[in-house]
C-alpha cells in the first residue's frame, strides 16, 4: 500500500495530544522505549504530566494503581520524600484536578539536576497543549519527574553504580609541624573517629582523619564518570561498575594557617583535626531563586544575603575549638568548570574547655546549633555586620549532666502558627503591612533542634532519649531575648523475649520497673545480653529514631509529638506545653515509642543514616541495608492525629485513643520492612563486581544459608562499614578494609594501615 | 432522525440519540434546534463515519461517559470489552482515522477505545519493532542513538 507509506504514519497523521493521550495508558518501560524511536517521539514521551503520574501511582499511591498486574508486586515499597508525596497528594493528583506550579516551591532535598531548566528546549511540541503557560513562565525550572521517577525505580530495584572518593596525595602547605609536636599528637589523639562524611544536594564533603585539617569537596552527581565513557564506547554494566571521583575543591582555612604560623608551639593547634562538618540547609541556591513575592522576598532574603552566589555553606569545626564558616561558589558559565571556596569567617567559639571538641554541629542559617562532646549544646545567631563580614552570636548556651554518645543533632525551622487563622502559616505571609513594615529590619524565627542520644536505663540497659529544644529569637535585634523550650522523652526499656529473661517477663506485665527481684542466673544473662547489645549509632529524622546497636539488631522508635509549629506571640510553647503533660494527655506530651526491631545484619550495626522514611544502615558484615520505615506522618497529619487526639481525651474516651494508638503502633510496624541489602566489594581494586543480592523475603529476614555464606566472606578481607550516609539518590559509605593478619600488631601501625585502607564509596541510584 | 453529511457528500440518517453520542453533534443540535437540514461534517468520510455510527448505536444506550476527573483518579487500564475489541479490528489506517473522527465529533468512549488500542499495540515492543510497526522515521544519529540506549538502560534492567 504505498498510500500508508506517505500519509497515515502514527505521528503524522494524530495530534500530539492524542499521542500524549496514548502514552497515557503505557507504563514507564514503553515510554523508555518510546523515546529512542524518533526525536518526534522523544520529546512527547518526555512529557513531564505523564512521568508524574506514572510517579504518583508507582511510589506515592500504589494502592490507588487498579491494575491488575501490579497486585502481583509484593516487594516492600521504599518511601518517597515525604515533601514529594505532601506535594502530590496536596495537588489531589487522585481527584484529577492539579495545581500546574511544580517548581514554585523549591524541595530542599530533590537536588537542583532533578529540575528540568528549559522547558520549552525539551517540549516544544507542549506549548500548544499547556493551557498553563503561566505555569512555564514561574518555573524555569520545575521537577523533572522522569528523572525522579528514575530514582525511585533505581532505589525499589536495587539498581546502582558504584564510585569511589579519591583522596589525592596531598601536602600540607604551610610545611610539617615541628617533630615535638607531631609526638605529641600522636600520644594525645582523638578518640579515633572515621572519615566524616556530610552530604548537601550538590556536594559530598569528606573530612579524613588524617594531618590535615581540611574537607574534600566532591560533586555528588555523576557528570564526571559520564565523560570517562562516552557514548560510543561499548555499553557498560550499570551496576558494580566502580568509578573514580576526584575532589573539585578543599576546604582548608587560612586562618588556621596564619593562627598556626603565629603559634608554632601550640600543640593544640597543631593537632587541629576537624571534628565536624555541617551543610547549610537553608542555603539550597537560594541566590538563583526566583523571587516572586513580597512575602517571600522577606523569607529568603536573610539566607539571600548571607549566600549571595553561592552553592553551600559549610560549617567546619575543628577540635582547637575554632569553627570556620566557608562557601562553596561556582565559577564559570557551565557551573562545572570550578568551585571557589571563600572563608567567610572563622571564629573561636571560646565556649567550650580545652578538653572538648564540638562533636556534632547543626546549621540552618542564621542558626547555627554547636553540641561539644560534653553534651554542652550553644546556638548562635548568623550575623552580618556592616563591613560585610559574619560574625556569630551567642544565643543560648545549654549544658548538660548526661552525656551519652552516640547522639543525633537535627535543626529544623518551624513555620509560625498564627493564632487567628486556623491553618499553621509559613513565615510573616499574613502579616499586616503596617507591622511587616518594622519587621522588614527583623524577624522572629524559630527553630527546633531536636538531639537523640542513647541513656543509660538502669540497672543493665542502654535507652534511648530525645531533647526537643525550640529556640526563637530575632534575626537583627539581639537585644532582644531569645526562648528558649525544651521537652525531653526517653523511650522505654523494649520488652525483649528471651527464655531465660525472667524480669522481661514481669515487664510485660506491668511495664518497666526497676525493682525487678535482684540476683539470679536470669539477671546476670540479662547483663551479659545489654552489655552485648550496646547501643552503637543513633540517628534521628523526622518523625523516627533508629539506634543501631552490637547485637546486629536495628530498633526504630518513633517521637510521637514533637513540635511541629510555634504560635505567634504564644511566649513559650514547649515548656507550657510540658507542664501540662498528663498520663492523660500522653499525646500532647513528647513521646518515644518503639516500633519495631529490624534484623538482617549478621554484625555489629556501625552506622545508620535516615531521610524521611528511608533507613540506610552499615556494620560490621560489610554489607549496607536499606530499610523502609514507612511514610509516616509528615507536619499536617501529626497536627491531624494531635487534634484527633485531644478531641478524643476530651470525650473522655481513653481506651478509644488507646485502640487507635495500637492501630497505628500496628500500621507503622507493619510497613517497616527489608528492602534491599548492598555488598561492599570484597577487595578494593578496581572492577569488581559488587555482588547484589535482593532480599526475597522481606519479613523473615535473610535465610540461613545466606547468613552462614556471608560469616565465611567476613573471615576474608570484607570491608566493614564504619559510615552510611543517604541522599535522595545516593548512599555514602565508608569502608574500612582490615586484614585480619595486621590485627595483632602494635597499636600505632595498625592504625596506620587502617587508614590506609579506608574507602569512601558513593552508591548512586540517579 | 438526524442526517449528516460526510466530507465526501455521502448522507447518513440516523436516531438523534445514536448521532448524540457525538458531544459535537449533540451541541450543535442544542444550538440549533431541530432541523431538517443535515448536519455537514467536513472531516469525517463516509468509510470511517459509518464505522462510528456502528460504534454509537451499538452504545446507544449507554450512561453518558463520567466527568473527565473521575477518569483521572485511576491509573488507566488498557482493558477493553470483546464487542469494542472486535469493534476496533480495522487495519491501521481505519484505526487512526476512527481516533481522529472521535476526537474531531468528541466521542470519548471510542476515543478511549482507540487509544488503548494503539496503547496495546505499543506495549512491550522494542523502539525498531514500534518504528517498523508505524513506519516511522528513525531520525536520530548513531551517536545520538547510543546515549539514548545509555540514558535508558535503568528501564530495561530490573
Amino acid at each position: 500500500m504505498p498510500s500508508r507509506l506517505n500519509s497515515s504514519t502514527m505521528d503524522r497523521l494524530l495530534a500530539d495530544e492524542t499521542i500524549l493521550r496514548i502514552f497515557g495508558y503505557l507504563d514507564a518501560l514503553d515510554l523508555v522505549r518510546l523515546q529512542a524511536v524518533s526525536s518526534h517521539f522523544r520529546a512527547l514521551a518526555k512529557d513531564r504530566h505523564l512521568w508524574k503520574r506514572l510517579f504518583f501511582f508507582a511510589f506515592v499511591h500504589p494502592t490507588l494503581a487498579s491494575g491488575s498486574s501490579d497486585s502481583a508486586r509484593e516487594a516492600p515499597l521504599l518511601p518517597t520524600l515525604r515533601e514529594l508525596r505532601s506535594l502530590l497528594l496536596h495537588q489531589h493528583l487522585p481527584i484529577g484536578k492539579y495545581i500546574p506550579g511544580d517548581g514554585t516551591n523549591r524541595i530542599s532535598r530533590i537536588p537542583q539536576r532533578f529540575y528540568a531548566s528549559q522547558p520549552g528546549l525539551d517540549h516544544p511540541a507542549r506549548d500548544s497543549l499547556t493551557s498553563d503557560e503561566s505555569d512555564d513562565r514561574i518555573a524555569d525550572r520545575h521537577l523533572d519527574w522522569e528523572q525522579i521517577y528514575r530514582v525511585s525505580s533505581k532505589w525499589q530495584n536495587g539498581n546502582f553504580v558504584v564510585s569511589r572518593l579519591l583522596s589525592a596525595s596531598t601536602s600540607r602547605s604551610g610545611g610539617p609541624p615541628p617533630k615535638a609536636v607531631q609526638e605529641q599528637a600522636r600520644s594525645t589523639r582523638l578518640e579515633s573517629l572515621p572519615t566524616i562524611v556530610r552530604m548537601s544536594s550538590n556536594f559530598i564533603f569528606t573530612a579524613a582523619q588524617c594531618d590535615d585539617p581540611e574537607v574534600l569537596v566532591y560533586p555528588c552527581d555523576n557528570e564526571p564518570s559520564r565523560a570517562e565513557h562516552p557514548p560510543s564506547s561499548a555499553p557498560v554494566p550499570s551496576h558494580g561498575d566502580l568509578h573514580d571521583r576526584t575532589p573539585i575543591a578543599r576546604i582548608s582555612s587560612p586562618s588556621l594557617q596564619r593562627l598556626m604560623s603565629q603559634r608554632p608551639l601550640d600543640g593544640e593547634l597543631h593537632r587541629a583535626r576537624i571534628t565536624e562538618i555541617a551543610v547549610d540547609a537553608a542555603s539550597v541556591d537560594t541566590a538563583s531563586k526566583p523571587i516572586s513575592s513580597d512575602a517571600r522576598k522577606r523569607k529568603y532574603r536573610e539566607t539571600a544575603e548571607l549566600n549571595a552566589g553561592s552553592v553551600a555553606t559549610v560549617v567546619v569545626a575543628y577540635s582547637s575549638g575554632h569553627v570556620g564558616i566557608f562557601s562553596l561558589k561556582r565559577r564559570g558559565p557551565a557551573g562545572h568548570v570550578g568551585t571557589q571556596v571563600d572563608e567567610l569567617a572563622f571564629l573561636d567559639t571560646g565556649t567550650f574547655s580545652p578538653g572538648t571538641h564540638i562533636c556534632m554541629a547543626a546549621l540552618h542559617s542564621p542558626a547555627l546549633v554547636l553540641c561539644s562532646s560534653r553534651f554542652d549544646i550553644s546556638f548562635f545567631r548568623i550575623a552580618s555586620s556592616p563591613t560585610g563580614s559574619l560574625k556569630l552570636e551567642m544565643v543560648q548556651r545549654l549544658s548538660s549532666f548526661r552525656c551519652s554518645w552516640p547522639a543525633s543533632l537535627r535543626l529544623k525551622p518551624l513555620p509560625y502558627h498564627h493564632a487567628q487563622s486556623k491553618r499553621p502559616r509559613r513565615w510573616s505571609r499574613s502579616r499586616s503591612s503596617e507591622r511587616a513594615d518594622r519587621e522588614e529590619h527583623d524577624q522572629e524565627v524559630a527553630f527546633r533542634a531536636t538531639v537523640a542520644y542513647s541513656s543509660p536505663s538502669y540497672p543493665s540497659s542502654w535507652s534511648v532519649s530525645v531533647q526537643e529544644i525550640v529556640i526563637q529569637f530575632h534575626t537583627r535585634r539581639p537585644q532582644a531575648a531569645a526562648q528558649v523550650s525544651s521537652r525531653h522523652a526517653t523511650a522505654r526499656h523494649s520488652f525483649r523475649p528471651t527464655p531465660l529473661d525472667l524480669r522481661g517477663r514481669s515487664m510485660l506485665g506491668g511495664g518497666f520497673s526497676a525493682l525487678a527481684p535482684p540476683g539470679g542466673a536470669a539477671q546476670r544473662a540479662d547483663l551479659d545480653a545489654a552489655s552485648r547489645s550496646r547501643t552503637t549509632t543513633l540517628t534521628y529524622d523526622d518523625p523516627f529514631v533508629v539506634v543501631g546497636a552490637s547485637d546486629n539488631m536495628l530498633d526504630v522508635y518513633e517521637l510521637v509529638g514533637a513540635t511541629t509549629y510555634v504560635r505567634q506571640g504564644v511566649p513559650t510553647l514547649g515548656a507550657a506545653r510540658s507542664a501540662t503533660a498528663t498520663p492523660l494527655s500522653s499525646r500532647e506530651a513528647l513521646q518515644l515509642v518503639h516500633r519495631r526491631r529490624l534484623h538482617g545484619h549478621t554484625g555489629s550495626v556501625h552506622s545508620v543514616a535516615l531521610e524521611d522514611g528511608r533507613c540506610v544502615s552499615g556494620g560490621a558484615d560489610g554489607s549496607v541495608m536499606v530499610w523502609s520505615l514507612g511514610d509516616r506522618a509528615n507536619d499536617t497529619e501529626s497536627i491531624a492525629s494531635f487534634m484527633r487526639n485531644t478531641r478524643a481525651t476530651a470525650r473522655g474516651a481513653d481506651n478509644a485513643s488507646a485502640a487507635m494508638d495500637e492501630e497505628d503502633a500496628e500500621q507503622a510496624a507493619s510497613s517497616m520492612t527489608h528492602v534491599l541489602t548492598l555488598r561492599t566489594p570484597v577487595e578494593a581494586e578496581d572492577r569488581v563486581q559488587v555482588a547484589r543480592t535482593q532480599a526475597q523475603t522481606p519479613q523473615a529476614g535473610l535465610s540461613l544459608s545466606q547468613i552462614v555464606r556471608s560469616r565465611v566472606l567476613d573471615r576474608q578481607a570484607r570491608g566493614v562499614i564504619r559510615w552510611v550516609a543517604t541522599a535522595f539518590d545516593k548512599i555514602v559509605s565508608v569502608v574500612a578494609y582490615s586484614d585480619a593478619s595486621r590485627t595483632c600488631h602494635a597499636d600505632a601501625s595498625e592504625e596506620t594501615a587502617g587508614q590506609a585502607r579506608e574507602r569512601i564509596q558513593v552508591w548512586s541510584f540517579g | 432522525m438526524v442526517s449528516l453529511t460526510t466530507s465526501d457528500n455521502e448522507q447518513f440518517t440516523v436516531d438523534r440519540d445514536v448521532a448524540e453520542r457525538s458531544v459535537l453533534i449533540k451541541q450543535m443540535l442544542e444550538d440549533i434546534g431541530d432541523t431538517e437540514q443535515p448536519i455537514p461534517l467536513p472531516n469525517v468520510s463516509s468509510n470511517v463515519l459509518k464505522k462510528v455510527l456502528e460504534y454509537c448505536s451499538h452504545h446507544r444506550s449507554d450512561p453518558p461517559a463520567p466527568a473527565d476527573d473521575a477518569e483521572e483518579s485511576r491509573r488507566r487500564t488498557t482493558d477493553i470489552s470483546d464487542w469494542d475489541a472486535k469493534f476496533i479490528q480495522v487495519d491501521q489506517e481505519m484505526l487512526f482515522e476512527i481516533i481522529l473522527a472521535a476526537n474531531y465529533l468528541d466521542i470519548k468512549p471510542l476515543l478511549d477505545v482507540g487509544c488503548k488500542t494503539v496503547a496495546n499495540m505499543i506495549k512491550g515492543k522494542t523502539p525498531e519493532e514500534i518504528r517498523k510497526l508505524f513506519n516511522i522515521q528513525n531520525d536520530f544519529s548513531p551517536e545520538e542513538e547510543a546515549q539514548i540506549r545509555k540514558e535508558n538502560e535503568w528501564a530495561e534492567d530490573r
